[in-house]
């Protein structure tokens, strides 16, 4: 039994102009050059979804060979598909890890004896972003509870550098306090100066409810809390876990631009949502059900 | 950082007026107390003493559904957690506020509740001292125990269970300390008092862990 994230995982890619080139084995797709050159543009993610199910892509998907996707001219930053249910960001050959980095390798998840997903790997690094997409109960808040060191992975390894911060459906915000206390405490615990709690309510448009109690809040204004807690925090990672749910549009949009302010600044955002998001995704992880046919598997 | 996490839930037990709470708890006791059993001044010295300790018992638990559910229900704990906080000195945290919340005013509500108890000044003596060592295993033990039954619906019963035993020896040495044995009882109540305070924040600690999975 395995869950798998597929190629039709990738239904957004940043840029959208892309380089699909086939090998028989894994490797660098730069190492053989007799066998690259397929490039295709994709304007868009269902463009890319497409051009990876017909021939020769396809055919090349059923006989299990090896896929790379990346940014044309650079086929070695981007995403590498082992055969056929295994998505693999890899990083520029040659160039190590610095910075804020999420690493996992062949991450699986089981809760209450069932196996969620399996054969999950992923790099982010510094100004990376991603969208962990799929159904409901499909494992998306557990991965980023196993990112978070919250849960252990059923097999694989989570390697994450630098500070993180989880926004989820829990606001962790005390009731009875204003809003400004409540975050004062987080801030305390974080030893983040007091003046970036006035700037993140700035930032999430709630500067004034800064002295309403959390429970006088809606649930939109509630969420927007719990994300301005997130930023006050300082960390370099985000988990964002439904970030758009109870937010209006403006409430959205300004979400979007205050992840890409983060990305601009080395930071990484992982966002667990199955509704489109406000900004740019370097990678989409598509998670779907295990497949009855994998039981053998 | 301890301290912020102390001062915060100093803060809580002040707003829910738990300050209050196990002053008024142990005053009503003794105040009623004579008008159940009678005036009688002997048979009041006799026994309030140990009815005392009881109320003490009983108002260390009064708080316990809001020591740790609240904070595990709004993700507060998974913050910390996340934060590289251990468990255990998370607890250890709630259990001094707990106790900060509690001790200090059940000593002080102990004399006036002595005085209508018609306690001997001896007794009142090593009543006190007895409260002073006891309270913080009783504080402990409440947040033990309030650790192991976060997350379960229904759990009052199960406190119950869960706190009769391991409150025992305390009682047991604190209440006797007033009747035979004097300082020497007094000893094994620190002794038990002590090993609660190390026992439940590790075990309390590992109960949360449990209880993420």
């Amino acid at each position: 039994m395995r869950g798998q994230a597929d190629i039709n995982a990738i239904v957004d890619i940043r840029p959208f102009r892309m380089m699909v080139g086939a090998l028989s084995q894994q490797s660098d797709l730069a190492h053989e050059p007799e066998r690259r050159d397929e490039i295709f543009e994709a304007k868009s993610a269902r463009d890319a979804a497409s051009i990876i199910r017909e021939p020769p892509i396809g055919q090349i998907r059923k006989g299990n060979g090896t896929l790379i996707i990346g940014e044309a001219g650079n086929p070695g930053h981007g995403i590498l598909l082992v055969a056929p249910t295994i998505v693999r960001q890899i990083c520029p050959a040659g160039q190590g890890v610095s910075g804020p980095a999420i690493i996992l390798r062949d991450l699986a998840c089981v809760r209450g004896s069932r196996m969620l997903f399996t054969g999950l790997n992923l790099t982010l690094a510094a100004g990376g972003s991603a969208q962990i997409a799929g159904p409901n109960g499909i494992g998306k808040s557990s991965l980023l509870r196993i990112l978070a060191g919250l849960l252990r992975p059923f097999a694989g390894t989570v390697q994450c550098e630098g500070g993180i911060a989880l926004a989820d459906e829990l606001d962790a915000l005390d009731r009875e306090r204003t809003v400004r206390d409540a975050l004062a405490f987080w801030a305390r615990i974080d030893e983040a100066p007091a003046a970036r709690i006035d700037a993140a309510l700035e930032d999430l448009a709630i500067a004034h409810l800064a002295d309403v109690p959390v429970r006088m809040l809606s649930t939109g204004q509630r969420k927007r809390a719990a994300l301005a807690r997130t930023i006050v925090t300082g960390a370099p990672i985000w988990l964002l876990d439904e970030p758009a749910n109870g937010l209006d549009v403006a409430s959205a949009d300004q979400l979007g631009r205050l992840v890409e302010r983060h990305r601009a600044q080395g930071g990484i955002v992982l966002a667990a949502s199955h509704l489109p998001l406000t900004w740019d995704q370097d990678v989409t992880i598509l998670l779907s059900p295990p497949a009855p046919e994998d039981e053998s598997l | 950082m301890i301290g912020a996490i102390i001062m915060r839930d100093l803060g809580r037990a002040w707003r829910s007026g738990g300050i209050w709470l196990p002053l008024a708890f142990l005053l009503l006791i003794a105040a009623l107390f004579p008008f159940a059993v009678g005036p009688n001044a002997t048979l009041l010295s006799q026994t309030g003493g140990g009815l005392l300790w009881i109320a003490a018992l009983l108002a260390s638990l009064l708080p316990i559904d809001r020591l740790i559910e609240p904070d595990r229900e709004s993700g507060v704990i998974d913050q910390l957690a996340l934060r590289e906080i251990g468990e255990g000195t998370l607890l250890f945290a709630k259990g001094v506020a707990h106790w900060l919340s509690f001790g200090p005013p059940l000593l002080i509500a102990a004399l006036p509740a002595g005085a209508l108890l018609k306690l001997e000044p001896d007794m009142l003596r090593l009543m006190m001292i007895g409260l002073a060592l006891g309270t913080p295993g009783l504080a402990a033990l409440a947040i033990l125990v309030a650790a192991l039954t976060a997350g379960l619906r229904g759990s009052g019963a199960l406190t119950g269970l869960l706190v009769l035993p391991l409150a025992v020896p305390i009682l047991i040495f604190g209440a006797g300390a007033l009747q035979y044995g004097g300082e020497s009882a007094l000893k094994l109540v620190a002794a038990c008092s002590l090993l609660l305070c190390v026992v439940a924040p590790i075990a309390g600690g590992a109960a949360l862990r449990a209880g993420r999975d």
